[in-house]
């Protein structure tokens, strides 16, 4: 009786939140505070796939998904932004019967990295993906060391099948004493490269002992094939590998057999594809199909968008602030296209979530990269502009190729009128609005 | 001149090395040129060829592995901080220099003893923007640790805003003790606020 008047009270909450608009965490709330443990008197699919990690959440499991849709199951997920312990609570009550049954065949959440332990006290995933940690809105964070603790309190059950990326040394960490991982990775590329490409090294030091650690390749930052020769973390050998990547032509084969073309072009798709194989093959989805759903699959969550100015085109790509890694892949991604092009780079709120004037993390990013040939300008925007000019005098990119534009709407017409060929814009979800609503989408 | 970058590889959160360039530059603008010289684990270190040191922020782990690497250097370091060399800390790594250091599991570490105050390290992070005053001039940036300091007799910072030191005198922040200077204020801390890298670099010149 419990169950069902908690069930509906977080369905009726759930339905008036979304006519007048609001979000979906408030119905998880209530529903927890009703009845604290509720979570653990469902019943839950067969297959209950968790992701979490810096980054990557969200594509991962737009793209499982994705699959097992296309495999005729019915897949039950919550939508970014409802990620924490209340937000899954909420898609988790919603779409159960009042006899506290969820009819689906599986459920696909992103979970938050450091509510991860409060979502999973009350049951386990059967098979968990932990992407990678980098440094990402430390202002909430602290560093990935800080995260990773929360997130090894989140596995609980030895039944839980850990999927785990191999080749970021910390994750792998998590992977200690357990017998039940699957371990993903990368084999080393023509990208790949022996010495540290970042501004800081977060592979320095083996996150186990702390000694110096070794690596024989770094795919980018901290990631590749890393040995301590103190204490002997290594990376594993994979279960599930990209044993070739082509990012210039777009190809990438798992496991030496799987071919599969991207839609966009990037290291972090690469990873992002290899996780949703990995955990698509493990619930018994056939390789094949696999292969043939994710092949040119272009994700529906607004990373990269096409978009014209004045009679430029450009590409709008996603980048996160507070997370340096997702403005260097942005920038290698900006620099493999190889062609002249002006840069748009916005700051304008730090965080959507929280108000902050933090920006040390503009310190951790490699903007000297943008000293190249093909970029002819760079317009830096919003609020955070002239800390960005001070971020850039400390490069060696000639001050006649910066301009500081702190008036968003002024700036955009400004660059209209270059006529710049192709333009590239990097900016965070806090601040894609402010740009998009000016420019015409593709 | 000559600025020691120590730790550079393991105390190097929150873009912290740009503390560095914000003195050398400040330095070059009242003409006198520096370079930076990066030291860390494994190397073994001389600190009377160098006019200023710096020490950034990292991780609780990391900071225990300095502290230990720093063990058998403290006499040498105390003898040039009474010969005037001027040394920086941001971020935990100032803790380094106080009695004890106890983390979040209990476990309590010496420290190198400079300083009578004492570190608790929680489970809660301590995030915050700060706006604080040195010297009767604004200084802004923001605080990012997950400890509790205690027992400091001379701050180096008055808060406006935010965090300070411990709970208990949370008006107050940072330690300074002669030519010894520690904050948790990261920023980094000499690039938002030049009248800090103007202040140490005339201590430099004026030395």
């Amino acid at each position: 009786m419990r169950m069902f008047f908690t069930i509906l009270v977080c369905k009726l909450a759930y339905f008036f939140g979304h006519l007048i608009g609001h979000g979906s965490s408030l119905p998880g709330e209530i529903a927890l505070k009703m009845y604290p443990d509720i979570l653990s008197k469902i019943k839950l699919p067969e297959y209950v796939i968790a992701v979490t990690g810096s980054n990557g959440k969200t594509s991962t499991v737009e793209m499982i998904t994705h699959v097992l849709t296309s495999q005729g199951k019915k897949v039950i997920t919550n939508k970014e932004g409802s990620n924490l312990d209340a937000g899954i609570a909420s898609v988790l009550l919603y779409n159960c019967t009042f006899g506290g049954k969820i009819k689906a065949d599986a459920l696909v959440l992103e979970s938050d990295e450091r509510f991860s332990k409060r979502t999973f006290k009350f049951f386990a995933p059967t098979h968990y993906v932990v992407t990678n940690l980098f440094r990402d809105q430390l202002t909430r964070n602290g560093h990935p060391e800080w995260v990773y603790e929360y997130i090894k309190e989140s596995i609980s059950d030895n039944n839980t099948k850990l999927i785990l990326n191999a080749d970021d040394p910390l994750i792998s960490l998590l992977g200690n004493g357990s017998d039940n991982v699957v371990w993903i990775g990368m084999d080393k590329q023509p990208f790949s490269s022996e010495k540290n490409t970042s501004v800081y090294d977060d592979g320095a030091f083996c996150p186990g002992c702390k000694s110096r650690m070794k690596y024989n390749y770094r795919h980018f930052n901290h990631i590749g094939d890393y040995y301590c020769e103190n204490c002997g973390h290594r990376k594993q050998s994979t279960d599930y590998t990209v044993t070739s990547a082509d990012l210039k032509n777009g190809v990438i084969t798992i496991n030496n057999d799987k071919h599969i073309k991207l839609s966009f072009k990037s290291i972090y798709n690469v990873y992002n594809i290899l996780a949703c194989f990995a955990v698509c093959s493990l619930v018994g989805v056939n390789e094949d199909k696999i292969s043939e759903e994710i092949s040119n699959y272009v994700l529906k969550n607004g990373r990269v968008v096409e978009y014209y100015l004045g009679t430029s085109d450009g590409t709008f790509l996603i980048s996160k602030h507070e997370n340096s890694v997702s403005y260097d892949q942005s920038i290698r991604y900006i620099l493999d296209r190889n062609e002249p092009c002006g840069v748009i780079i916005i700051v304008d709120a730090v965080s959507r979530r929280y108000s902050t004037g933090e920006i040390s993390w503009l310190w951790d990013i490699d903007f000297e990269l943008l000293n190249s040939p093909c970029v002819e300008h760079i317009y830096l925007l919003g609020a955070h502009a002239e800390d960005l000019e001070t971020r850039f005098s400390y490069t060696d990119i000639l001050p006649e190729k910066i301009s500081v534009m702190p008036d968003i709407d002024a700036a955009v017409t400004d660059i209209a009128a270059k006529k710049h060929k192709k333009l590239y814009t990097i900016t965070c979800f806090s601040d894609k609005a402010k740009f998009l609503s000016k420019v015409k989408i593709k | 001149m000559k600025i020691l970058h120590l730790f550079y590889d393991l105390m190097n959160l929150y873009g912290e090395y740009a503390n560095t360039l914000a003195l050398q530059r400040a330095l070059s603008e009242k003409g006198r040129a520096a370079d930076i010289e990066r030291l860390s684990v494994g190397d073994t270190l001389d600190f009377s060829s160098v006019d200023f040191i710096y020490i950034g922020s990292g991780t609780e782990k990391n900071q225990k592995v300095a502290l230990e690497y720093l063990k058998p250097y403290a006499d040498q370091l105390k003898s040039v901080l009474a010969d005037g060399k001027i040394l920086l800390a941001t971020g935990n790594s100032f803790e380094m220099f106080g009695k004890t250091i106890t983390d979040r599991n209990g476990v309590q570490y010496d420290g190198l003893n400079f300083f009578d105050f004492t570190v608790t390290e929680g489970k809660e992070r301590i995030v915050e923007d700060i706006s604080a005053e040195f010297d009767g001039k604004k200084v802004i940036g923001f605080i990012n640790k997950a400890s509790q300091i205690e027992g400091v007799k001379k701050p180096l910072f008055s808060i406006k805003q935010g965090v300070g030191n411990c709970t208990n005198s949370s008006n107050v922040e940072g330690i300074q003790a002669d030519s010894f200077y520690g904050t948790h204020i990261i920023g980094p801390l000499l690039i938002r606020n030049k009248c800090m890298a103007d202040y140490f670099a005339d201590l430099l010149i004026n030395k």
